[in-house]
């Protein structure tokens, strides 16, 4: 349900949805949007991730305080508020693995209700065994190889995540996002090794 | 959603001034857009290049190009800069009064002498300034630079990332497109940047560097090499002052080989003359760490910030010291991509800002969407840092976090905030504590206390935290006794260009002012031991100057301000006296009558 809200300059009532008063065109900071609302696209695990940076520039160019340099405090306020969100959000959005959780937390599906340790043994053996041979690994040759395996296996994976969304099977979803997040997390450490 | 077009803001025929400054740790340099010109100021010597260098001589004070031919110039400071990322509020230097003052204190006087410079220039005053700061230099570090130049009476517009700026200018001169790696070695400071550059954004996808590795640590090397190689002299055995002199002498000896590839010398040592010769390969093997050491940096960002050499359209050198030509071979070899070095490395940071530094005060057609080069974070139970902002997220930006407490009926919350990479936080950079009082007493976890740490588009931090129960926001600034928070100082620069006559006029307002609210923010700090302490007569007349002083804070008056600050400064002598006698009997375990 959306609310409209007032606009801290003219009082004109301000769909929540817009960042700017269509009245007065002075900036808005709106409370109650979610990343996906804020970016105004689409809430689905699939992004576009150029069309996404189109999306974000674009509303930089718009809010970013270098433009509000000259104004108010008020104004300058509010747009490194906006412009801070905005960038949070990006960055949320722009991970696979916080755009899943993301997700889930806005279906209603809480880490609470299930149990925090992952118990998948079948998944921590193929997790374990990966990391293992990254540090193992001494040649050029063979860090290279394991990194193709690694970028498999997210691919896989995150195939894996968008079919549990849409089978709204989020039990799933937020189990292989767990592996993703391992999966990532070790691409990461052999990357700077 | 509906986007909604905004008007350009403020968009006047008259454009209003806005100095870019580069402030160098071995050279600083102002430029300025006007209307459709822009141009470099020159000081009184005609020159562009200002050299960083204060002497406190004899009741004065000299600066920059007015030392360079003098007999004391080995007595100057040299590379202050380099002093901000350490403690920078330590008095460590004698100004010409011999008070003691600290590198911000030397740096402020630098920057009145450029403000100086350039009203001398453009004939009129000039208040508006964007500064550049190496991209590595911490959030401590960048207040800093901000304070000084606050107290030099400058309103300082924006603090940018020098190799930013620089692909800024870049970009808009050769009118640019595409990604390109930023490659910047200034006099004491290193940074890497890779940068996009499209139609009105210049966006940083990543940075890194070294705030200590400079001009000045190859000049060092080169010396001591130079002369255990060819003289057998220990450098390290010479004179704090004559290693200085040879040192400086070794500068522009590493000049020379820009133009020649054998280099014969005189040099004189402890008054005796030598002669030295010396080679480019020589020059070249001596170095060769140091590059090695930036090249290293450089493929490491490559590596974090998952992009590859063929994306990349070019390479940017900037900062005096990238004319080595080691460097630019060094980068070709490695990377085999373009190199540009078709602008002047030491002039194209301050033209960056001064450019962005007009856009900001005329409208911006640009954005600048940069990044903080290093992670914030808490410390946590054991001493480790828990990131909360990690390295090279876009500025600003905003993260909340929620704390709690741990023991029952527990009211106040202290936090440690830390910058830096490293996971024990002794080893990263303590940016401050800030304590969250008022938390109505409850079992311990329950009190839910969210905290937003933000970093502005200046990559200052700003902290707020409310209680999520009751609502109250309270805005928690960090900082020791003695400083104020760059908020209060901007509002009392900003107070202070309105109501000064003159500059210096303005300057003593502004000091005033600073002194009266550090020192109204001390007792406020201490205000618990004055109630335990002093007796009820030296408690109200503590209390009465307290609010006399922030009344006449207000009237901008600087004598009354002044003369306030010393009456509550005397109604507080009874209270210091008995603070140190309590804190003598806490040490010997009896009171100070007892001792004789």
């Amino acid at each position: 349900m959306v609310t409209s809200h007032i606009c801290w300059n003219c009082k004109n009532k301000v769909d929540p949805k817009n960042l700017f008063c269509s009245k007065c065109n002075k900036i808005q900071l709106p409370k109650t949007l979610n990343e996906f609302e804020l970016l105004g696209i689409e809430e689905i695990y699939n992004l576009n991730l150029e069309f996404l940076e189109n999306r974000y520039l674009k509303l930089q160019k718009m809010v970013h305080p270098d433009k509000f340099s000259n104004l108010s405090d008020k104004e300058i306020k509010y747009s490194t508020l906006l412009s801070s969100m905005i960038n949070d959000a990006y960055q949320k959005l722009e991970n696979k693995n916080s755009r899943a959780n993301l997700i889930l937390t806005l279906r209603g599906f809480t880490k609470e209700s299930e149990s925090k340790s992952y118990n998948d043994p079948e998944v921590l053996e193929e997790i374990m065994n990966i990391q293992n041979r990254c540090l193992e690994t001494d040649s050029l040759q063979s860090k290279k190889e394991i990194l193709k395996e690694l970028d498999y296996k997210i691919s896989n994976t995150s195939k894996g995540i968008s079919e549990s969304f849409d089978i709204e099977d989020y039990k799933n979803a937020y189990k292989l996002n767990i592996k993703l997040s391992y999966l990532e997390k070790i691409k990461n450490n052999l990357k700077m090794l | 959603m509906n986007l909604i077009n905004i008007k350009e803001p403020n968009l006047e025929n008259d454009s209003k001034l806005c100095i870019g400054i580069d402030f160098g740790t071995t050279n600083s340099v102002c430029s300025v857009k006007l209307n459709d010109d822009f141009i470099y100021i020159l000081d009184k010597s005609g020159k562009e290049l200002i050299p960083t260098i204060v002497l406190y001589d004899d009741k004065e004070k000299f600066f920059g190009n007015d030392i360079l031919k003098g007999k004391k110039y080995f007595d100057s400071i040299f590379s202050v800069k380099r002093k901000f990322t350490e403690n920078y509020d330590k008095k460590i230097y004698l100004n010409e009064r011999n008070n003691k003052i600290s590198p911000v204190d030397v740096s402020k006087d630098f920057f009145i002498y450029i403000k100086k410079i350039c009203e001398d220039f453009l004939k009129q005053k000039i208040f508006d300034c964007v500064i550049t700061v190496p991209a590595y230099f911490d959030e401590k570090a960048r207040s800093g630079i901000m304070k000084a130049a606050f107290m030099a009476g400058f309103r300082v517009r924006r603090l940018i990332n020098e190799p930013t700026a620089a692909a800024f200018a870049y970009g808009l001169e050769k009118k640019k497109r595409g990604i390109f790696f930023v490659y910047d070695l200034g006099g004491g400071t290193f940074d890497v940047s890779l940068l996009k550059l499209s139609d009105g954004i210049f966006k940083v996808i990543g940075t890194s560097g070294d705030p200590n590795l400079g001009g000045d640590d190859f000049d060092v090397l080169f010396t001591k090499w130079a002369l255990e190689e060819k003289l057998k002299i220990d450098l390290d055995n010479l004179s704090e002052k004559e290693s200085l002199r040879i040192i400086k002498h070794f500068k522009l000896i590493k000049e020379k080989f820009a133009n020649t590839n054998h280099i014969s010398e005189e040099l004189n040592i402890n008054n005796s003359s030598k002669k030295i010769t010396i080679n480019i390969e020589e020059f070249h093997s001596c170095i060769e760490p140091l590059v090695e050491k930036t090249i290293q940096i450089a493929s490491k960002l490559l590596n974090e910030v998952d992009t590859t050499i063929d994306e990349i359209d070019g390479f940017i050198l900037v900062g005096g010291s990238s004319r080595i030509e080691l460097i630019s071979k060094k980068l070709k070899e490695i990377f085999g991509t373009q190199i540009f070095n078709d602008v002047n490395p030491d002039l194209v940071v301050s033209k960056g800002a001064a450019l962005h530094g007009y856009e900001l005060l005329n409208g911006s057609k640009n954005i600048l969407l940069d990044v903080t080069p290093l992670s914030l974070g808490i410390e946590t139970m054991g001493g480790l840092m828990e990131k909360i902002i990690s390295r090279n997220s876009p500025i600003p930006v905003i993260k909340e976090q929620t704390f709690t407490t741990y023991e029952n009926g527990q009211t106040a919350l202290k936090i440690k905030i830390l910058q830096g990479e490293r996971e024990t936080s002794t080893n990263n950079r303590n940016l401050g504590e800030f304590t969250l009082n008022k938390i109505s007493p409850k079992p311990a976890g329950i009190p839910r206390i969210k905290v937003m740490f933000s970093l502005d588009a200046d990559g200052i931090l700003f902290v707020t935290a409310q209680d999520e129960e009751t609502g109250n926001e309270s805005e928690i600034s960090i900082k020791t006794n003695e400083n104020l928070d760059l908020a209060e100082m901007r509002s009392i620069v900003e107070s202070s260009i309105i109501n000064a006559k003159d500059d210096i006029e303005q300057r003593m307002l502004i000091e005033s002012k600073i002194k009266a609210k550090s020192f109204l923010n001390e007792i406020e700090s201490i205000k618990t031991e004055i109630k335990l302490l002093c007796n009820k007569n030296d408690q109200e007349n503590i209390e009465k100057n307290i609010i006399m002083l922030k009344n006449t804070i207000k009237t901008n008056n600087c004598d009354m301000i002044n003369e306030c600050i010393e009456k509550l400064n005397k109604s507080t002598e009874s209270f210091a006296q008995k603070k140190i006698e309590k804190d003598f009997s806490q040490v010997l375990g009896k009171g100070i009558n007892e001792l004789s």
